[in-house]
């Protein structure tokens, strides 16, 4: 007699296996694919409250376009725009939950606005302005914009290019800029300042702890000045270079490659002050330390 | 009491008082405008341009009113705290500044411009003739404009972890250690002009962090 075969139970549960195991992550992971028809100097404003990352690209057609992947936990996306503008954001209510990352290319033309909690920013070739914020991500912006704004209180700041004028500020994070500018000034509590092989008109390198490291020509006719609490200013300057130098001090000391004057006793007040001359002069440098070490190094 | 403290700030003539440096301050303070929008923010004209409705052309989609209205509604409140703010910043930095070089050029001109120093760099240590603004005054000036933007940052962060609280604290206690020290040898050597400049530039260098961390940790 043949026994009555027993029901395959396991292919009713096949695909509750299969959503719970292969489907779910689908599921939970969406994708983003939005796009607009935007004026070439278009404003373009992406406003991100989930973690992950951002990445705006410039590209050579009047549009803009917004891929990427968000988790279902990584709030609700929102996009609209045209003509003038673009706008898009993810908002979390303060309870995000798993990552999103956001592909935005925009007209090179275009003017970007960038603010995240703590997503990575990543700007590229965008020739017109760049601002970006972030609260704890890091922001690195490379290209030839015209002029850059980055701030981030917990991450880092890279510009790395060509701008008119670049600012940046962070907490205790590095701050590190690559390339040429007209105006540059950057601001940190105690992260790291390291300016490389910058052609510079005026510069403003500004820390209370941190160390900032200068390495590069200072032009005929530009002005650049240092100034920390108790951070190491650190110049590494061509052997050529010519610099008229006013440097202050209250506790710190200064280190040179370079013949230096006798120093200044500041009038019988503390600290000490000296004003020198480097090379044929030239350019105008300010170094302003409390305690910080300031080493003038010939590269 | 001190000279000044027992006066209103109403009433009083604008202008510089040596007998009085932080009057003089108070007095520039009362006549500044309440509200003023910040120069670098691009978001006003970004919103401006993003939801126009252009006659004549195809209309630009715009997400909702309420949307919008709650933007800039959220953000308003801190937007005019952080600008007056950054005009009390401004104003308490030039006229401590002047008082402390006992330099009257004319008035609304930079100590940094007069002394021919180029915009982006550091002010030029002080030779100067000495002012009586002393350790307490220097600390008084800056008193109302860290507590404003103080609880402009309270506001704004009530909603962040406490990891970017911690944060925020962190690098207020760096400066505030920074600031210890330079008020220390201030109170050491009151006269020291140089000194008193690097006791106003970290002041500076705390209410730029207040509000830079104030403006970051705003939604929106």
């Amino acid at each position: 007699m043949k026994r009555p075969t027993a029901f395959p139970f396991t292919y009713l549960l096949a695909p509750a296996i299969l959503i719970a195991g292969g489907a779910a992550p689908l599921a939970a992971q969406q994708h983003i694919d939005e796009r607009a028809a935007v004026a070439p100097d278009a404003y373009i404003r992406v406003y991100d409250e989930a973690a992950g990352s951002v990445r705006v690209t410039g590209w050579d057609r009047d549009s803009v376009a917004v891929s990427g992947t968000r988790d279902s936990g990584a709030g609700r996306f929102s996009f609209s725009g045209g003509g003038d503008a673009a706008k898009m954001g993810l908002w979390t209510d303060g309870d995000s939950a798993g990552e999103a990352h956001l592909d935005v290319r925009v007209p090179a033309g275009a003017t970007v606005w960038v603010k995240t909690t703590s997503a990575l920013v990543e700007i590229g070739d965008v020739a017109s302005g760049v601002d970006a914020y972030s609260v704890t991500g890091d922001i690195r912006v490379s290209g030839t914009p015209r002029q850059v704004y980055a701030e981030s209180m917990g991450g880092s700041v890279q510009i790395v290019g060509t701008a008119l004028s670049a600012r940046g500020k962070t907490g205790s994070s590095p701050i590190t800029f690559r390339g040429d500018a007209e105006d540059v000034s950057f601001t940190t509590v105690g992260g790291t300042i390291m300016v490389m092989g910058p052609r510079l008109r005026l510069g403003h390198f500004e820390s209370v702890t941190g160390d900032i490291l200068f390495e590069g020509e200072i032009e005929k006719g530009s002005s650049l000045g240092f100034q920390t609490h108790s951070g190491t200013i650190e110049l590494r300057l061509p052997s050529d270079v010519g610099a008229d130098v006013t440097y202050t001090t209250i506790e710190g000391d200064l280190q040179s490659d370079f013949p230096l004057g006798e120093a200044d006793d500041r009038g019988g007040m503390r600290g000490r002050e000296r004003q020198f001359s480097l090379g044929n002069s030239g350019a105008t440098v300010t170094i302003r330390s409390f305690s910080g070490e300031v080493l003038i190094r010939r590269k | 009491m001190r000279d000044g403290e027992d006066r209103g700030v109403n009433g009083r003539q604008s202008g510089l008082n040596e007998d009085d440096p932080l009057g003089s301050v108070r007095d520039v303070l009362a006549g500044l405008p309440r509200e003023l929008d910040p120069e670098r923010d691009l978001l006003p004209e970004i919103a401006a341009r993003a939801w126009r409705k252009s006659e004549g052309e195809a209309t630009v989609p715009r997400p909702s009113d309420l949307s919008i209205r709650d933007w800039w509604r959220a953000s308003l409140g801190i937007r005019v705290q952080l600008a007056a703010a950054a005009v009390v910043l401004v104003v308490i930095t030039s006229v401590l500044t002047a008082l402390i070089l006992g330099d009257r050029g004319a008035p609304g001109t930079t100590v940094a411009g007069r002394m021919g120093s180029a915009p982006g760099s550091a002010p030029v240590a002080a030779t100067a003739t000495m002012s009586p603004v002393g350790h307490a005054d220097l600390e008084a000036a800056y008193a109302h404009a860290i507590g404003e933007l103080l609880a402009a940052l309270e506001r704004s962060s009530q909603e962040l972890p406490p990891e970017t609280r911690a944060l925020i604290e962190e690098n207020l206690l760096v400066i505030d250690g920074a600031l210890r020290e330079a008020l220390a040898a201030l109170e050491a050597a009151p006269d020291d002009a140089g000194l008193r400049q690097t006791v106003i530039l970290t002041y500076e260098q705390k209410l730029e962090f207040l509000r830079t961390a104030a403006a970051l940790t705003m939604k929106s």
